[in-house]
């Protein structure tokens, strides 16, 4: 799917942006969107954006070597809590197999996601963070 | 997520199988989508005792996951109507991904409890070889699913992550994960039905190339073509067809979310616990009752979590009990005498309806070189998705 | 007076040595070892652009919604006709109704950028706006041109309050004159070979009318700078050799050295002297002034600025330059190869 389909161009604010959807009941940050109604509390009051934090660490994580044609091998794929309580699934990006674990701090960055019809997709991976601290935001 | 009051469906002894048909799974080039199906349809004809006509059957349930993408044809039920001549009656196209065979088999129960339909057809059938091996379950969700938050994900994947926070939090080895591969070729090589009939060995199954850590080939299930039908009717028309039907106790299907990250923890299957609960209550029984049962073994850390999830032992004690021998054959609670997915094959549709049959067997019986011996309530567990939808079925010998 | 507010940077984690691209083409080691900074396959210029915009706000603390001009400044951008800095606009959360342009031509796509805004708030026309310049070079293997091509961005935030750098003036010089170019569709740089006349005529002619001139017109000399932040041209592997121009103009190497990231990060094109910028902020203090100098085919910007007070406050909020040597990791050569996409990868 391209860039040039609504369905992508709808997102846009998660995409690029990671704004997830904060409900105005519960507080439970609704990501990616999924209609208008909290999936935590059944609420239909309404979100507010929320800016998802570009921290966090890997609740689990897998390293897939068998990948169809066309894609990264091997391909890293997380499960990322951010600092404000928002959990995603990433891949991961410049990260070493043998150096991902379970609890591993990450910054989640922006990258380009392959492309259809010629178009580029992005999107946010998580990368591994350095004792170095190259983590700015 | 919403906590409601459930709706109560009493269910128990109201609808008994009394046909159960199958054919061996398999890499089945030479037999398409049609072929399949019409063989397990025959072979479920055939197998009712008191002999059944076609024509006594008024409605049918069709359980096909992912054949629209690789059959190229948009499926409905005129998919089931045509090559069993069955039209006019009605069909009804079921998708529940890999639960799709026990909701067809639940749906037709339904229909067939409220008085709708004497006698009714759940079958369950899927072409998977049509197309090379990493097309089909890692190619329909790497290449299918959302390009941006699903880019890199495959169906090994979903269960990879539940394996790695397994082993970290309760730790869970490799090795038990390798004994379920080994306890289940064991038994597949006693089933005729089996996709691999024969036995492995632990070392070969630790050494086995790594498909996404932790899992290696040999924690995966194979890539199968197969079919599978029951013929389902109301427990008191039963005895009009044998004298040893298969009681319906209890049916319960329950859904979580499929966005991987919307689950709050990733080592249990919150859908199996419901579709447990929901299941057992109906029957009136506990897990301790039951005495063996089919369980979803797509990957071998699924079949741990299944033992857990679905009461037969403690969270997090699962790879333990099975290292210990307690879901062999001769063990404590039997799972997957069949071989399970994983040697028995998984084609998506067909799952389903063939754990109702191999339950059946054993209920009956019939089940030859791999019977459990006094087998009187069975459990067949379903797990589709990513643990979004889960469907459990308890069977019996006798009305409970 | 119109002035930088935020400033930011980004630079890809991976680098290569030239020793080892000499190696695997069989030159002989250089007499100094440099390196260059390589993005990995999922960045290109509109990631680190991205990247390097989000520092900047960081540094200014500025919201997004502000910001009501992005000019953009590359020559490597993906695409030929499609507009990459409105993908920028949307990671930042920026409003709609902000005006977005995109400069290229050369290595000066970046202080076109730069000129373009600041006249821009001069004028009154909008209060902040956003200049961003990143490239992602390659040059033939074997060549001088990749030896030194390299990849990163630099932002920098515009506005009249609370600058932390006052820009005082700008003055620029033309000519036709071709040194390094590259047509579309090919992935390398090419240059003519002739080092001497591409120093000469189109490097340090354009380079000295136009700050000599831009010197002129500020009534300042060589004395009243401290740092001059000069793009250079791959010049070998003498950095001294470089500095004809600056020497014309009475800068020496204590001048130019602070701003110099060629044997760090390589020629970063449009996104070079910025980079420089970020690089000398850290290390300058109030009423210091600088020069920047760009120089593309034949034509060169300078800009003349001078560090407010207010820099030093907004000091630890600036992302230093430092770190992205911190974390860097070297390649080999066949590693870098798949990353540049000279040779295939599985994905």
């Amino acid at each position: 799917m391209s860039i040039a389909s609504p369905m992508l161009w709808r997102e846009i604010p998660q995409l690029y942006r990671l704004i997830g959807l904060k409900c105005k009941k519960c507080g439970y940050i609704n990501f990616p969107r999924m209609g208008s109604i909290c999936l935590k509390c059944g609420s239909s009051e309404g979100f507010e954006d929320h800016q998802i934090s570009r921290r966090g660490k890997v609740v689990t994580f897998t390293v897939e070597h068998v990948m169809p044609p066309g894609f990264e091998i091997p391909t890293i794929m997380a499960i990322v809590d951010t600092d404000d309580g928002a959990r995603l699934m990433v891949s991961m990006t410049q990260a070493k197999p043998e150096e991902v674990k379970i609890d591993m701090p990450v910054e989640l960055v922006f990258r380009r996601f392959g492309e259809a019809d010629g178009l580029l997709r992005y999107g946010f991976r998580a990368k591994p963070i350095k004792e170095s601290g190259d983590v700015k935001k | 997520m919403i906590r409601v009051k459930r709706c109560e469906i009493e269910l128990k002894n109201k609808v008994a199988v009394v046909g159960f048909g199958m054919i061996k799974f398999g890499e089945l080039f030479e037999k398409s989508y049609e072929d399949m199906m019409s063989e397990a349809y025959l072979n479920a004809l055939k197998s009712v005792d008191k002999g059944i006509d076609q024509k006594e059957i008024q409605a049918a349930w069709l359980g096909t996951c992912i054949g629209s993408i690789i059959k190229r044809e948009i499926l409905t039920g005129a998919s089931l109507a045509e090559p069993l001549s069955f039209v006019p009656r009605p069909v009804s196209r079921l998708e529940n991904a890999c639960a799709t065979g026990s909701d067809s088999f639940r749906n037709a129960c339904f229909a067939v409890a409220s008085g709708a339909y004497d006698v009714a057809l759940a079958l369950g059938v899927e072409k998977m070889r049509d197309v090379p091996p990493i097309e089909s379950l890692q190619g329909v969700v790497a290449r299918g699913m959302h390009p941006i938050y699903a880019r890199g994900m495959t169906a090994p994947a979903v269960f990879a992550f539940y394996a790695n926070r397994h082993m970290h939090d309760f730790g869970t080895t490799k090795q038990q994960m390798a004994y379920v591969a080994v306890k289940n070729h064991k038994n597949g090589a006693l089933d005729p039905y089996a996709h691999f009939q024969r036995p492995i060995k632990l070392e070969d199954a630790l050494k086995a190339p790594m498909v996404c850590s932790p899992l290696g080939l040999f924690d995966c299930c194979p890539v199968t073509d197969g079919a599978a039908a029951v013929l389902i009717t109301r427990a008191d028309l039963a005895k009009k067809y044998t004298d040893a039907p298969v009681y319906v106790a209890g049916l319960g299907l329950a859904t979580d979310t499929f966005n991987m990250a919307s689950k709050p923890d990733f080592t249990t299957f919150y859908a199996t616990v419901e579709a447990g609960k929901e299941a057992y209550r109906m029957a009136g029984i506990g897990p301790e009752d039951v005495d063996l049962a089919e369980v979803h073994d797509c990957f071998t850390i699924t079949e741990i979590l299944d033992t857990e999830d679905l009461g037969f032992c403690k969270k997090g004690e699962g790879g333990k009990f099975i290292e210990q021998g307690n879901t062999e054959i001769g063990g404590k609670i039997p799972i997957n005498p069949s071989g399970g997915l994983k040697s028995k094959g998984h084609p998506i549709g067909a799952t389903g309806i063939a754990q109702i049959c191999e339950i059946s067997w054993h209920l009956r019986n019939e089940a030859d070189k791999r019977q459990v011996s006094g087998a009187e309530i069975g459990l067949t567990h379903n797990l589709g998705g990513t643990g979004s939808i889960a469907g459990v079925t308890i069977l019996t010998s006798k009305q409970l | 007076m119109v002035g930088i507010i935020g400033v930011g940077a980004y630079v890809p984690t991976y680098r290569i040595k030239l020793s080892e691209i000499l190696k695997a083409n069989n030159f002989p080691p250089p007499l100094i070892d440099v390196e260059k900074a390589v993005p990995n396959l999922d960045e290109d210029v509109v990631t680190m652009a991205a990247e390097a915009t989000a520092s900047a706000i960081k540094h200014a603390g500025i919201s997004p919604e502000k910001i009501e001009a992005l000019y953009m400044g590359t020559t490597s951008s993906p695409y030929t006709d499609r507009t990459v800095v409105t993908t920028v606009a949307a990671h930042i959360g920026a409003s709609n109704s902000a005006n977005v342009m995109e400069f290229g031509g050369s290595a000066r796509a970046g202080t076109s950028a730069l000129l373009a805004c600041m006249d821009l708030i001069s004028s009154g026309r909008a209060k902040c706006g956003l200049v961003v310049a990143a490239d992602s070079l390659l040059g033939p293997p074997g060549t001088l041109l990749e030896f030194y091509s390299g990849a990163g961005a630099a932002a920098l935030l515009l506005a009249k309050e609370n600058t932390i750098a006052e820009i005082e003036g700008a003055n620029s010089s033309t000519s036709e004159f071709a040194d390094k170019w590259r047509r579309c569709g090919d992935p390398y740089m090419r240059d003519s070979g002739d080092d001497r006349f591409a120093r000469e005529y189109g490097y340090t002619k354009p380079i000295v009318d136009a700050v000599g001139g831009l010197m002129k017109k500020l009534g300042k000399t060589s004395k009243d700078y401290k740092f001059v932040i000069q793009q250079m041209l791959p010049i070998g592997l003498d950095p001294s050799k470089g500095i004809d121009a600056s020497k014309k103009l009475g800068f020496d190497m204590p001048h130019l050295m602070p701003g110099v990231t060629l044997n760090t990060f390589g020629e970063t094109g449009a996104s070079y002297v910025f980079i420089g910028l970020n690089q000398v902020i850290e290390q300058a203090k109030p009423n210091d002034r600088m020069m920047i100098v760009s120089y593309g085919g034949g034509c060169s910007d300078a800009i003349s600025l001078r560090l407010t007070p207010v820099a030093d406050a907004r000091k630890t909020a600036l992302h230093s330059i430092k770190d992205f040597q911190k974390s860097k990791e070297l390649l080999n050569y066949v590693q870098y190869c798949k990353l540049k996409g000279i040779i295939g990868t599985s994905a």
